[in-house]
């Protein structure tokens, strides 16, 4: 008989913060869609429809094509709930800005968004837009009835199964909540036993910075080609994006402890190059998979973000 | 095993080893140091990288430290004391040798071979000489003094009082040199009674380092007698005795001496003879020069009361230099060897990433 959990203050206090900022995002959500974005999967026939652009062309019925001349898509009765699974980043290169940003400051010049609001109310760090994000689309597919579980591999293993009901989302929450950016383990481990635990198709969002980008992708299409619908989410922030720092500084690597002194006037240049060339190249590679790419900014507004993301999503549904 | 340090106050130079701490402190301090998700794009700032990997390595710090302490400890000479070092050291002595005008400097070698440190003084006055040579022994390392003085010792050359400026834990060695004078032939007009005749000869001398031979030239017989002794009327007698056995013997008369008139000189009361008084004051009269013969050497009796041997060091004496920093510059060499190995490993690491990753960006 496996222990009860104990929840200590502090993870109450943390579930509350993300329970209540995760609601109301979902309820602003939900108020603009009508429609749920996400589907499960069905195996028993339905009805005809005419194609539609953008419609997946694995369900145009060829035959009736070569009849008819007439482009149909079949439609199936859903059978079967979604299964989510939510695979979160918690290596170190996401808890970033720690806290109180040290000595980094504000990014100059333009790039800093007008109205400067942080995330949900939250923290600015990556983690904790990863936690956000995590928790909205957790929320809003439990609430639609389907199952969502979430994944990290860190020191350890954690894993919440998917699972549906109003009683698991509290669960789902304060597992979310507990997770913290001390792992060790890159994300594609985390990814590779999402590969083992879903075993029928569903739905693998994975909430990541990339930074193993390599094998991470190649997971990615792994999990693609099992037959899943899979989701990036790509969190950076707005001081990855500038290298808003100034005078002289050492930097240490979060993922490796590696350190480098540099002048960041003297490299901004490259640097931005360089850093765009290599979201370019995964969004690239991710778009080419036919899978779902989502970047968020840590300084940005989540909520339009999100809105954005859902209404295409439900459009390609 | 005891050390002593001959310049101690080279340790002042440790003060040096604050500079590079005090800059990696500082650099340090001034350096901001934040952490990053990732550094693979991060292309290095060399300059900055170089101010700061040029002492922000710890091993480097270490390095540098001790490289300014092995050359302040190299200054600070320092000697290894033991037993077998300490025993020749009481056996060692630092020589000066004193020649002596006329002299050949190096017969002063053969006193300066067997000193552990020696120096030859030869100017043109001795006693110049002497007090150069007490200065420098002054200078030297505590041990052993011994002043030589290589002279033929005439007198005149070397007073007592020239050794007055030598402490008196110096030795003193006082070596006579053979002065070879060159035989010489001297003339010396003697005014002489040859039976009844007064005559003038002139009389050669040949004087040789060993020998003197005197041999009479050609007379000239003088017609009346040049000299007159003025005595009181009861010693006239005496007088005129006296200056006959004076002028049987001979006395000098150079050429174009005026007649003279001479006192009485009367009895002498160290007892020597009327006569010699009175060929004394003839002598002094004519004013020939008395030293122009031969040299009068100072007796060995008085250089053997003027020499006496070197004292004992002090106990309190610093050591020899044995050459022991040697090994301190030494050990410095090789932790600059050791920190130019650093400095370029380090580099070499650094560019090896930096190319890395720039492979990686592109």
């Amino acid at each position: 008989m496996s222990r009860p959990h104990v929840v200590t203050p502090a993870e109450l206090s943390a579930l509350r913060d993300l329970e209540l900022v995760t609601r109301a995002t979902v309820e602003g959500l939900r108020h603009g869609l009508h429609r749920s974005p996400f589907h499960g999967y069905s195996a028993e026939f339905s009805q005809y429809r005419h194609y539609q652009p953008g419609d997946d062309l694995k369900y145009v019925d060829w035959k009736a094509l070569a009849r008819t001349n007439r482009i149909y898509t079949r439609q199936f009765r859903e059978t079967t709930n979604l299964n989510a699974l939510f695979v979160v980043d918690v290596s170190r290169s996401m808890d970033y800005p720690q806290g109180k940003p040290k000595g980094l400051p504000p990014p100059s010049g333009g790039d800093q968004p007008s109205g400067g609001d942080k995330p949900l109310g939250l923290s600015k760090s990556k983690f904790a837009l990863a936690q956000a994000v995590t928790a909205i689309l957790g929320t809003l597919i439990l609430d639609q009835g389907d199952a969502a579980g979430v994944i990290a591999v860190g020191d350890r293993a954690h894993l919440v199964p998917a699972r549906s009901g109003h009683h698991h989302l509290r669960v789902f929450l304060s597992q979310v909540a507990a997770l913290a950016p001390t792992g060790t383990a890159p994300v594609y481990e985390a990814l590779r036993r999402a590969a083992t635990v879903m075993t029928r198709r569903g739905l693998v969002v994975l909430v990541s910075d990339l930074y193993e980008e390599d094998r991470t992708l190649a997971e990615v299409g792994r999990l693609a080609r099992m037959g899943h619908d899979v989701v990036v989410i790509h969190i950076l922030s707005r001081e990855e994006l500038t290298l808003g720092v100034g005078g002289a500084v050492e930097m240490v690597d979060l993922e490796n402890g590696r350190t480098l002194v540099v002048q960041p006037s003297a490299v901004r240049a490259s640097y931005t190059a360089a850093l765009n060339a290599w979201i370019a190249a995964i969004e690239k590679t991710i778009r080419r998979e036919g899978l779902e790419y989502l970047r968020l900014v840590t300084d940005e507004p989540l909520e339009p973000a999100m809105r954005r993301f859902l209404v295409s999503r439900r459009g390609r549904a | 095993m005891p050390v002593t340090w001959l310049v101690p106050a080279a340790f002042g130079g440790l003060l040096l080893m604050a500079v590079p701490i005090a800059i990696h402190l500082l650099v340090r301090h001034q350096g901001k140091r934040i952490v990053f998700p990732s550094l693979r794009f991060l292309q290095m700032s060399r300059l900055a990288a170089l101010r700061r990997r040029t002492l922000q390595d710890a091993a480097l710090l270490v390095c540098r430290v001790l490289i300014i302490a092995a050359s302040v400890a190299a200054l600070a000479a320092p000697v290894v004391r033991t037993s077998g070092r300490d025993q020749a050291n009481a056996g060692r002595v630092v020589r000066a040798v004193v020649v002596a005008p006329g002299e050949d400097p190096s017969t002063g070698a053969a006193y300066a071979a067997g000193a552990m440190r020696a120096a030859v003084f030869a100017r043109t006055r001795i006693s110049d000489s002497i007090a150069d040579a007490a200065d420098w022994l002054d200078e030297q390392p505590s041990v052993a003094r011994e002043l030589v003085v290589m002279a033929a010792f005439r007198r005149g050359q070397v007073e007592r009082t020239d050794f007055a400026t030598v402490p008196a834990a110096t030795g003193i060695v006082l070596a006579r040199v053979a002065t070879a004078m060159a035989p010489r032939d001297i003339e010396v007009p003697v005014l002489v009674r040859r039976g009844s005749d007064l005559v003038r000869v002139v009389r050669q001398m040949h004087v040789a380092n060993d020998s003197t031979t005197v041999s009479d030239g050609p007379a000239t017989r003088v017609v009346e007698t040049p000299i007159r002794v003025v005595a009181p009327a009861a010693e006239q007698a005496l007088a005129d005795a006296a200056l006959r056995a004076v002028l049987d013997a001979g006395v000098r008369w150079p050429a174009g001496t005026p007649p003279l008139q001479i006192a009485w000189p009367g009895r002498s009361e160290a007892g020597e003879s009327v006569a010699t008084s009175l060929a004394r004051a003839i002598d002094a009269a004519v004013a020939a020069p008395t030293d122009v013969l031969e040299p009068v050497l100072v007796t060995d009796e008085e250089l053997t009361r003027w020499s006496r041997p070197p004292g004992p060091p002090p106990a309190n004496a610093s050591p020899v230099d044995e050459g022991d920093r040697r090994w301190l510059w030494g050990a410095a060499l090789a932790l600059l060897g050791v920190e130019y190995w650093l400095r370029r490993s380090k580099a070499q690491d650094h560019a090896s990433v930096v190319t890395r990753e720039e492979a990686r960006v592109a």
